[in-house]
């Protein structure tokens, strides 16, 4: 990437059941804390992302309703929606908008409104992130595919399901101190274990709660080194064939292999080089695949480092250090905008009681379509 | 009645679902458990089951025996009273799913518990006319009944298919083929109900036994036969008692009928009734064998079949799946699963 | 409702019908318009066989919406002996005779009602061959 895109304002809604909240309020309250944020910085254009929201039938075309309700006046304006993977996506495409000149700042939000479809008809939709003929359609949604996963994992690495517990109980662990997060509480191995089963062995605690929520970025064209401020120092988007039997048959996600170790290379980073991690883990099962997939362990091995305490906020990679979307809360298009925000959080130094000490660079990670499509930024 | 042209079945096929609930059990829940269990069972359809599905495999399995090219069929033609669709042909399924279409004639066939073999008689006219060089008849039915209704004890879920073609090619070759008819209102289902209404012991003398003697009394005639020239005959059969008892009365020795009444084992499948003890019968006939098939229909009317077996049988059964296989593949179901499989739950 | 969205696709559905490309000699399920191994638009109708064996399974306890009558059910990837794996569910069979490597083949059943009043889905499943 030629020039450093900054990050010049964030901003982030708790992560809950806001019931209060419609999806067009979400985005206006992300959108308005990030430029509150971003000082006197004007963005000209705003970029929205958002996976169910029409499919929910909630408001279509974002973007200008985003605008309109945040009274930015003339502006630019579309709406992203790439499933769980629709915030990185944004990210990418406003980025690209900046670096090619044709705006000075743009504004990136991303909202989902789960709370207002019953679980059965939220399911439903969130299938059609899937192939939703050969898959939604036979009654296959991102929960069966990821115990289906789970299934095979634990048969090919001779696993017990009991282990996955350590991904949970590491991303509750670090949500227990983000007072945005939706489950900020530690998660006991008791409870783990006496979860309900939703497709065997994948549990109530092997996948992550849907929750409403929004976040935003405000960027512009990096304006030199300035060390308070936070640029992203490298990014990828990677897409490969769709279909939930590749990452179940393989035990591995090509997409976000190739998407981390691109953007690690466009920054000049190795792995070893940064203070913090967050990638996707809508389920256990995703969440192991893809810790091997970046590179922060072996094929098989990702639950014993989780076990071993490798990726707690005192651990060599620190991982989901807001709680992930484990703990605090799946907002699909919402999801790769909280890793940017929390991350620039952590290189602020202002993270709070989860602060990882000295943080300096940090990689997130968001995936769509269960690891069909990668966004993977890289920040310092 | 018999066509020009010699015309006989060649391949059949039938289908049971899995689940079968004692009818011990239904008594238990609308009496208070008078009857004693492991009497007889009732085929209950899954839950991703009906009366199209069951058509099908038995499609699927009469077109794997037959073994042709499934676009030489020039009808599919599938008779039943528990339509998936009011309206929109199950038919145009079931051919859709053998490859049949579109070059086809398909049609739902409606007449209580005999409509697959008026399909078959029309079927017969169709290839003995030379109209067309195969066809395809079937009956099939997930019977319906009124929750606590003396049927409940009795209704299965099951079908037959058969197809006809011409004679040399055939297992059994049609001799002759009759119908009696009349207008008897004895059991009929109004437009929009969910249950079937019937007249208790009308249905008996003046429905059933007054019809089904009448056709093959008549066949008989026709063919000149007697009870002692079939080596089987296989009655429709709403209960256990009514075909052998039928049978006593035309004169047909018990253990030539009672091998093929199936009631006792997966109920009253309505449409699938007579066709599935013909399937039965053809697994176990012999070359020279001679068949004896009388449907009934309430409302009402009886089609009765003369069917002599061929050398082929031998070899041609070999490629489908015998009864028997579905009559063993078995698991039981208590009320409260049938009710629920059957959608006999409200939701909402 | 959606019509001619199921309409679409009942030769798959109902016949396993997918595409045999004439250039590469992949076999791909669904039907597609144009190869997705080597993009050639040469293709033609193949029918699988529907014989194939349980790659992977589970049983689902909370389904997606116009599921829950079936619940709990077995959801599979099934690999056809032609080489695509499918997802499907299994039907007919009990947890303890589902196992991984088992043949099963293929059967019509209702996927998917839309509601009392709306299209029925015919559909594949897979179940264990009969024992003889």
């Amino acid at each position: 990437m030629g020039d450093r895109i900054e990050i010049v304002g964030i901003g982030r809604t708790c992560a809950k059941e806001r019931w209060t909240r419609g999806l067009v309020d979400l985005t206006v309250e992300a959108a308005g804390a990030a430029l509150d944020d971003g000082g006197d910085v004007s963005p000209s254009a705003v970029i929205v992302s958002n996976a169910l929201g029409g499919a929910l039938g909630d408001q279509q075309n974002l973007g200008t309703f985003t605008a309109s309700s945040i009274g930015l006046g003339k502006v630019e304006a579309h709406s992203v929606s790439c499933d769980e993977a629709s915030g990185g996506g944004a990210l990418r495409l406003a980025s690209a908008l900046v670096g090619a000149g044709m705006h000075e700042a743009v504004l990136v939000v991303g909202a989902e409104k789960t709370s207002d479809a019953l679980p059965d008809e939220l399911e439903t939709v969130r299938a059609n992130g899937l192939d939703a003929t050969r898959e939604a359609g036979f009654g296959f949604g991102p929960a069966v595919a990821s115990g289906l996963g789970m299934q095979r994992y634990g048969a090919e690495h001779g696993i017990d399901r009991s282990l996955f517990y350590h991904l949970a109980s590491t991303a509750h662990l670090h949500g227990a101190k983000n007072p945005f997060a939706f489950l900020p509480w530690e998660l006991s191995f008791d409870q783990y274990i006496r979860s309900p089963i939703v497709a065997d062995p994948l549990t109530v605690c092997d996948l992550a709660p849907n929750c409403d929520g929004g976040a935003a970025v405000l960027i512009r064209k990096g304006s030199g080194k300035s060390s308070s401020s936070v640029h992203i120092l490298g990014s990828a988007s990677v897409s490969v064939p769709t279909g939930i039997s590749e990452p179940i048959t393989s035990l591995s996600l090509p997409a976000a292999a190739q998407c981390a170790m691109l953007a690690l290379r466009d920054a000049g980073l190795s792995i070893e080089d940064l203070s913090l991690l967050d990638l996707h883990d809508s389920s256990s099962f995703i969440a192991a695949l893809s810790i091997e997939a970046v590179g922060l362990a072996k094929r098989g091995e990702a639950l014993l480092l989780a076990r071993d305490g490798h990726f707690r906020f005192d651990g060599p990679a620190p991982l989901w250090t807001f709680g992930g979307l484990k703990a605090r809360g799946n907002a699909p298009g919402a999801d790769g905008l909280y890793q940017v925000v929390e991350a620039t959080l952590q290189l602020r130094g202002d993270a709070g009681k989860g602060q990882i000490d000295g943080a300096d660079r940090a990689l997130v990670q968001c995936l769509g379509s269960f690891g069909a499509t990668a966004v993977t930024h890289v920040l310092g | 009645m018999k066509p020009t042209r010699a015309v006989g079945v060649i391949g059949y096929g039938g289908y049971i679902p899995r689940y079968r609930i004692d009818a011990a059990e239904v008594d238990r829940v609308w009496r208070g458990s008078g009857k004693k269990e492991g009497q007889s069972f009732k085929a209950v359809p899954g839950p991703d089951e009906d009366t199209t599905t069951i058509a099908i495999q038995a499609a699927r399995n009469a077109m794997d025996m037959a073994s042709i090219d499934p676009n030489e069929l020039r009808a599919v033609w599938f008779g039943t009273e528990s339509k998936p669709y009011a309206v929109k042909p199950t038919s145009t399924i079931v051919a859709d799913a053998i490859g049949a279409l579109p070059h086809a004639n398909a049609a739902d066939w409606e007449f209580a518990c005999k409509p697959g073999t008026e399909a078959m008689q029309a079927a017969i006219g169709m290839v003995g006319s030379d109209m067309a060089r195969y066809a395809m008849c079937g009956g099939a039915d997930t019977a319906q009944a009124k929750p606590g209704d003396v049927l409940e004890y009795t209704t299965g879920a099951g079908g037959a298919a058969f197809i006809l073609g011409p004679g040399q090619e055939s297992v059994a070759v049609l001799q002759a083929s009759t119908s009696y008819v009349t207008n008897t209102t004895d059991f009929f289902r109004r437009e929009g109900q969910e249950y079937p209404n019937h007249g208790q012991r009308f249905t008996g003398e003046p429905a059933y036994f007054h019809h089904i003697r009448s056709s093959v009394m008549t066949l008989m005639e026709e063919i000149g036969a007697g009870p002692g020239d079939f080596t089987f005959a296989v009655f429709h059969q709403p209960n256990s008692q009514f075909p052998l008892r039928v049978a006593a009365e035309l004169g047909f020795a018990r253990n030539r009928v009672e091998p093929f009444v199936l009631t006792n084992l997966v109920g009253n499948t309505y449409s699938g009734a007579a066709m599935l003890g013909f399937a039965k019968a053809l697994d176990v006939a012999s070359p020279g064998d001679r068949i004896l098939l009388a449907s009934y229909g309430s409302g009402a009317g009886s089609d009765a079949f003369s069917y002599e077996v061929t050398d082929k049988i031998v070899e041609v059964r070999k490629r489908g799946v015998p009864i028997e296989r579905y009559l063993k593949r078995t698991k039981s179901v208590d009320y409260a699963m049938y009710a629920r499989y059957r959608g006999k739950l409200r939701r909402n | 409702m959606h019509f001619a969205r199921s309409w679409r696709q009942q030769s798959s559905n109902l016949r396993l019908v997918g595409s045999r490309c004439t250039s590469c000699g992949a076999i791909l399920f669904p039907e597609r318009i144009r190869c997705s191994g080597c993009g050639s638009t040469e293709l033609e109708d193949h029918r699988l066989s529907g014989r194939g064996t349980i790659f992977t399974v589970t049983t689902v306890f909370e389904a997606p919406r116009g599921f829950e009558s079936q619940v709990p059910y077995f959801a599979a990837l099934v690999e056809l002996e032609e080489g695509p794996i499918i997802c499907a569910m299994l039907t007919d069979v009990d947890r303890e005779d589902v196992s991984v490597g088992k043949k099963v083949t293929m059967v019509t059943r209702r996927i998917l009602a839309h509601g009392d009043d709306g299209p029925i889905i015919y559909a594949y499943k897979f179940t264990p061959e009969l024992a003889g």
